[in-house]
C-alpha cells in the first residue's frame, strides 16, 4: 500500500473482518447449536451463545447417530470418511507421481496418446457420467465397498499435470549426473525426484484429502448400507422431510464433527495448501 | 586410467549434423581440451563419450572396451558439469558418495574415499552442508570431488569454469593443473575459452561446425595453425588475415602494401591469391617508408603491460600488439612491418595451411595427430 | 541443440502408466462412451428392448419445458454464484493486499470454507434459514419478510446461491490475492507518483493486470456452479420447491436415478459433457496463452 492513510487501513481491516464474520457466522451458529438441547433449539429464535451440552451431544451422535432418519453411529461414518479421504489422497498422489514420471522422463510409442487420454479426464467430472459409471461399478460388484468408493475417483489429471509441470523444471543436469553415477530410472525416481517433490506432495495431500472427505454425489450413489455411509452424506439423511422430527442439535453436532478433520488438515498445513491450490491450476 | 579412442564418431539430430566425423586418440593420463565456438559440437562430443548421447556412427573405446552401447553408469567415467548438477536435497558428503552407494561399496571405503577427495579439494569443513549453502566455487569443487571419489578411467569436464567469475576462474585453472599433476587421470575437457585450453591442455582439439580443424599441443596449435579458422580462433587478439597475390619475391597485398617473402617454396603459388596471417604481436610499427603496410590508427587500447593498436587501410583492419609502451597517436598514419619468419599462409579456397614446400596443386593438408 | 534427457527402457513407462490408464479407461472413458451410446437409444421401462432413435432423445430433451426451465435455472444460478462470488472475493483480496503483511490471520480464516464440504456448507446455511429454528429466518420474519424456502422458489434460489458463494469465496480469494501479489510494486508506485489515488489505481492498473486471473476464475466458477454444486442442491432443496432449483446436473441424477429415464439422462449427460469440454478447452486456450507473458 503506497499511502499510509490510517483511515484507509482501518477501512480495509473492517472489510476483512466483515468477511471473516460472514465466513465464521454459519460455523459459529452450528457450533452453538451443537451445544444445546433439542428444546433450546426449537425455542425460536435459536440462541447465539453456546450452551453446555457439547460433549453429551457429540457422544450421543458418535455412538448412535440421530435416532430419526439415520441410526448409523457417526463414529462409523467418520471412519468411512477417513478411509475414503486417505485412500483417495495417497492413491492419487502415488498414481500421479508414477504417471508424470513416465510421461516426462521416457520416450515411447503412444506417449502422446496416453497424455491426451489423461487430459480428457479433466473434462469428465463424475457428475457427467454418473449413470454409466454406476453401472460399471455395480457390474464389478463394488457397491458398498471401499474399493467402489475410492477407485473411480483415484485417477486425477490435475495431480498428474502438476507433477509433470514440476518435473519439467528439474534441471536436466541432475538426471545426467544421476545417470553418470550409475542410477537407473527407478533409483533416480526414489532417491532424487521424490525428495525434491516434497512440498508439492504435501500441498496436494491437503487438497486431495479435503476433496476425498467432501465427496457427496459418488458415495450417495454407491452406498446403500448405512454402515458404509460417509459422514458427509450421513448428515443429509439426518435431516428428514418434516423438520419437526429432525433432531437439530444432533445434526449440528455431526456437522461440526464432519468439518473438523479437513479444517484441521487445512489449518495445520496451510502454507503448503495455499501454494498447492495456486500451483495446481497453472 | 586408460586410453580413449574415438573413431569416425558421428552424431545426427534428425537431419541436422552435430558431429560430422571425429577421430581422436587420447593417451593414458593425457589432458585433452576440446575448444571451439558455440555450436561446434564439442559438448556433444563429450556427451557421446559420457554416454548421455547415442552415436549415429563410429565407435568409442575406453581402455580395451568398446563402450558405444553402454549406459553412462557402466562406462567407468565421471563428469563435472557446467552447472555443477549437485543434488539439492543431499549434503556434500551424500552428493559425493551417491555413485559409490549405488555400487554398494562398503561404508568404510566410501568414507575413506570421500575424506581423501575432500582433503585434496579443501572441502573438509563443508561435508555436512547443503549445496544451497555453498558459494559457486565451493559447489564446483564438490562437483569435482564427486568425480574424484569414483576413481574412474576418464574424467569428463563440460565447461566447468564458465559460471565462475574471472578471478575465481584463473584460480581454479591452477587448481585443475595441480589436480591433474597429482591424479594423472586421463581427462577430456570442453571449453569455449581458448586461454583455458592453452593453459590446461597437453593437447588441444579445435572444432568447428562438427569437424576437427586441428589436433596438437598448445605450441603447435598456436605456432602452426592448420587452418584459417584455427589461426583466428587461437590467440588474442585474433590473428590478422590479409589477402595477397604471390609474385616473384613476395606478395602484393590487396590494399597496396607489399610483403617480402624470403621462403622460396611459395614460388609455385606465383600469380595466385593466398591468405596471409600475421599475429598482432608480430607486427612492428614504424615509419611508412620501407614498411610493408601503412594504415591509419583508429583506436589505441592501453592495457598496462601491452598496448593494442587498431589501424585501418581501406577495407582492411590491422591489429598490432606492442610491448614497449610506444603508442602511436590517433589518426596518425603508421607503417607496419611483420617480424621476419612470422608469416602464415592459407589456401583461400580450402582455408587450410600451406606448408613450406607444398605445391600449389590443391592438396588437403593432413591435420597433425 | 540438446534433446530433453530421458531414460531408455522398453517396458518401464508402460508399467508406470498402467494404474492411471487402467482406472481412466474403466471408470472414465468406458462410462462416458456408454453415456454417449445410450443417448441415442430409447429403452423401455423394463430394459428389454432398446431402439436406436438417432437424436430423438435430444430433440425430446430440448422440447421438454422442464429441461428448458432447468437450463434457465442453471444459468441464473451460475451467473449469481459467479458474479457475487468473484465480486466479494475481489473486494476481500483488495483489502488484504492493501494491508500487507498482517493478513495472515485473515487468510487463515477466509480459507476455512474451502475445507468445508459443499454438503456441510449447505446444511449450515439450511440451519440458518430454516423457517422454524433458523436465526436468519427469524430475523427476516422480524423485519417483515415472510421467509420460507420450502415454498417460495426465489427464497430457495437465494438459499442455494448463498451456500454456494460462501463456499467458493475462499478459493477465489486465494487466487485474486496471489494475482495481486504478483503485480510488481513498482507499477503501483509509478501510478501513485503520477497522481492516481487508490481507487483509480485499482481500476486502472490492478484490474487490467488481473485479467488472466479473472478470466481463469470465471471459467472455474462457472464449472463449479454447473457441477460441484450438486451436493448443495441435494442437501437443501432437492431441486425444489417443484423444479425451482433443479439445475442441470441435479436433473441428470433425478431423472436417471429416481426417474429411471436412462436415455433421457444419458442425453443430458452428453449435453453436460459438451459444456464442460467447451469450457475446459476455452480455459486452456485463452488462459494459457495470456498467462505466458
Amino acid at each position: 500500500m503506497v499511502e499510509n492513510r490510517r483511515g484507509f487501513r482501518i477501512a480495509c481491516h473492517l472489510v476483512l473482518l466483515a468477511g471473516v464474520a460472514i465466513v465464521a457466522f454459519p460455523v459459529w451458529l452450528t457450533f452453538v447449536g451443537a451445544t444445546l438441547t433439542a428444546e433450546e433449539i426449537l425455542a425460536a429464535p435459536m440462541p447465539v451463545v453456546p450452551g453446555g451440552r457439547l460433549l453429551e451431544n457429540m457422544a450421543t451422535v458418535l455412538a448412535s447417530g440421530s435416532g430419526m432418519g439415520s441410526s448409523a453411529p457417526v463414529s462409523t461414518m467418520l471412519a468411512n470418511s477417513l478411509v475414503m479421504a486417505l485412500v483417495i489422497a495417497i492413491g492419487k498422489i502415488a498414481i500421479s507421481l508414477l504417471s508424470a514420471f513416465a510421461i516426462v522422463y521416457f520416450r515411447f510409442p503412444f506417449r502422446t496418446t496416453a497424455f491426451w487420454l489423461i487430459f480428457v479426464t479433466l473434462m469428465l467430472p463424475v457428475e457427467v457420467r454418473i449413470m454409466p459409471t454406476f453401472k460399471v461399478v455395480s457390474d464389478l460388484g463394488l457397491l458398498d465397498t471401499y474399493a467402489g468408493l475410492t477407485l473411480p475417483l483415484i485417477a486425477s489429471a490435475t495431480a498428474t499435470f502438476m507433477f509433470r509441470q514440476f518435473f519439467m523444471t528439474v534441471p536436466d543436469e541432475l538426471v545426467e549426473a544421476a545417470r553418470m553415477d550409475g542410477a537407473g530410472p527407478m533409483r533416480f525416481f526414489f532417491d532424487i525426484l521424490l525428495p525434491l517433490s516434497r512440498t508439492h506432495i504435501a500441498a496436494l495431500f491437503v487438497i486431495l484429502f479435503v476433496y476425498g472427505w467432501n465427496q457427496y454425489l459418488w458415495p450417495l450413489l454407491i452406498t446403500t448400507q448405512e454402515d458404509m455411509y460417509t459422514v458427509v452424506i450421513g448428515i443429509k439423511r439426518m435431516i428428514t422431510g418434516g423438520d419437526a422430527a429432525t433432531e437439530w442439535h444432533l445434526v449440528m453436532a455431526t456437522a461440526i464433527l464432519a468439518l473438523l478433520p479437513p479444517a484441521l488438515v487445512v489449518l495445520l498445513m496451510h502454507r503448503w495448501f495455499v501454494k498447492g491450490v495456486v500451483e495446481t491450476e497453472k | 586410467m586408460a586410453r580413449v579412442a574415438l573413431r569416425g564418431v558421428r552424431k545426427l539430430y534428425g537431419q541436422q549434423v552435430a558431429i560430422e566425423s571425429v577421430d581422436l586418440e587420447i593417451a593414458d593420463g593425457e589432458f585433452v581440451v576440446i575448444v571451439g565456438p558455440s555450436g561446434c559440437g564439442k559438448s556433444t562430443l563429450l556427451r557421446c563419450v559420457a554416454g548421455l548421447e547415442t552415436l549415429s556412427g563410429g565407435s568409442i573405446q575406453i581402455g580395451e572396451r568398446d563402450v558405444g552401447h553402454l549406459e553412462p553408469g557402466e562406462r567407468n567415467v565421471a563428469m563435472v558439469f557446467q552447472n555443477y548438477a549437485l543434488y539439492p536435497h543431499m549434503s556434500v558428503f551424500e552428493n559425493m558418495s551417491y555413485g559409490l552407494r549405488i555400487r554398494r561399496m562398503p561404508k568404510a571405503e566410501i568414507a575413506a574415499r570421500v575424506d581423501r577427495a575432500a582433503q585434496i579439494l579443501g572441502l573438509g569443513e563443508l561435508l555436512g552442508r547443503r549445496p544451497r549453502e555453498l558459494s559457486g566455487g565451493q559447489r564446483q569443487r564438490v562437483a569435482m570431488g564427486r568425480a574424484i571419489v569414483r576413481d574412474p578411467e576418464v574424467f569428463l569436464f563440460d565447461e566447468p569454469l564458465s559460471n565462475l567469475d574471472a578471478k575465481l576462474r584463473s584460480q581454479m585453472r591452477i587448481e585443475l593443473r595441480k589436480l591433474h599433476a597429482r591424479l594423472a587421470t586421463t581427462s577430456l575437457y570442453v571449453t569455449h575459452d581458448q586461454v583455458e585450453a592453452m593453459t590446461l591442455a597437453n593437447r588441444i582439439v579445435v572444432m568447428n561446425a562438427g569437424l576437427v580443424e586441428q589436433i596438437g599441443t598448445p605450441a603447435e596449435v598456436h605456432g602452426q595453425p592448420a587452418s584459417r579458422f584455427v589461426a583466428g580462433f587461437i590467440g588474442s587478439p585474433a590473428m590478422n588475415i590479409l589477402r595477397g597475390r604471390i609474385d616473384a619475391d613476395g606478395a602484393q597485398l590487396a590494399d597496396g602494401g607489399r610483403l617480402q617473402i624470403a621462403d622460396p617454396s611459395l614460388r609455385s603459388w606465383a600469380g595466385r591469391e593466398v591468405d596471409i596471417g600475421i599475429r598482432p604481436e608480430h607486427f612492428r610499427p614504424g615509419p611508412i617508408e620501407g614498411a610493408a603496410i601503412s594504415a591509419t590508427v583508429e583506436l589505441v587500447e592501453l592495457l598496462g603491460a601491452d598496448t593494442i593498436v587498431h589501424a585501418r587501410r581501406g577495407d582492411a583492419q590491422i591489429l598490432a600488439r606492442l610491448h614497449d609502451g610506444a603508442a602511436p597517436a590517433l589518426d596518425e598514419e603508421v607503417g607496419f612491418t611483420p617480424v621476419p619468419g612470422s608469416l602464415h599462409f592459407f589456401d583461400p579456397a580450402t582455408g587450410r595451411r600451406i606448408e613450406p614446400g607444398q605445391s600449389a596443386v590443391a592438396q588437403p593438408a593432413a591435420s597433425g595427430t | 541443440m540438446q534433446e530433453r534427457v530421458w531414460f531408455r527402457s522398453a517396458w518401464l513407462p508402460y508399467a508406470l502408466l498402467a494404474p492411471q490408464i487402467a482406472v481412466t479407461l474403466v471408470f472414465f472413458i468406458w462410462p462416458a462412451s456408454q453415456a454417449l451410446w445410450q443417448s441415442f437409444f430409447l429403452e423401455d421401462a423394463f430394459g428389454f428392448e432398446s431402439r436406436f432413435v438417432w437424436f430423438d432423445n435430444f430433440a425430446t430433451l430440448f422440447a421438454d419445458p422442464l429441461y428448458l426451465a432447468s437450463i434457465r435455472t442453471t444459468i441464473v444460478f451460475s451467473t449469481l454464484v459467479t458474479v457475487i462470488g468473484l465480486g466479494l472475493a475481489l473486494v476481500l483480496a483488495a483489502a488484504a493486499d492493501a494491508i500487507g503483511r498482517s493478513f495472515l490471520f485473515y487468510r487463515l480464516m477466509l480459507v476455512l470454507p474451502y475445507a468445508v464440504a459443499p454438503a456441510i456448507a449447505a446444511v449450515l446455511w439450511l440451519i440458518m434459514f430454516n423457517p422454524s429454528i433458523g436465526v436468519l429466518a427469524w430475523a427476516l420474519h422480524y423485519i417483515g419478510v415472510d421467509w420460507n424456502h420450502l415454498l417460495r422458489a426465489d427464497h430457495a434460489m437465494i438459499l442455494v446461491v448463498a451456500a454456494a458463494v460462501w463456499k467458493q469465496v475462499s478459493y477465489n480469494f486465494l487466487f485474486f490475492l496471489a494475482g495481486m501479489q504478483a503485480i510488481p510494486q513498482s507499477l503501483i508506485e509509478a501510478a501513485a507518483i503520477d497522481g492516481a489515488g487508490p481507487v483509480r489505481r485499482f481500476v486502472g492498473v490492478v484490474l487490467p493486470l488481473l485479467s488472466p486471473t479473472t478470466f481463469f476464475l470465471l471459467v472455474v466458477n462457472i464449472v463449479y456452479a454447473f457441477f460441484d454444486t450438486f451436493a448443495i442442491i441435494d442437501a437443501t432443496t432437492e431441486g425444489g420447491p417443484g423444479q425451482a432449483t433443479s439445475i442441470l446436473v441435479y436433473k441428470v441424477y433425478a431423472d436417471g436415478f429416481k426417474g429411471l429415464d436412462l436415455g433421457g439422462s444419458a442425453a443430458q449427460s452428453v449435453v453436460l459433457m459438451t459444456i464442460v469440454i467447451t469450457l475446459t478447452v476455452l480455459q486452456f486456450r485463452f488462459v494459457e496463452r495470456r498467462v505466458r507473458y
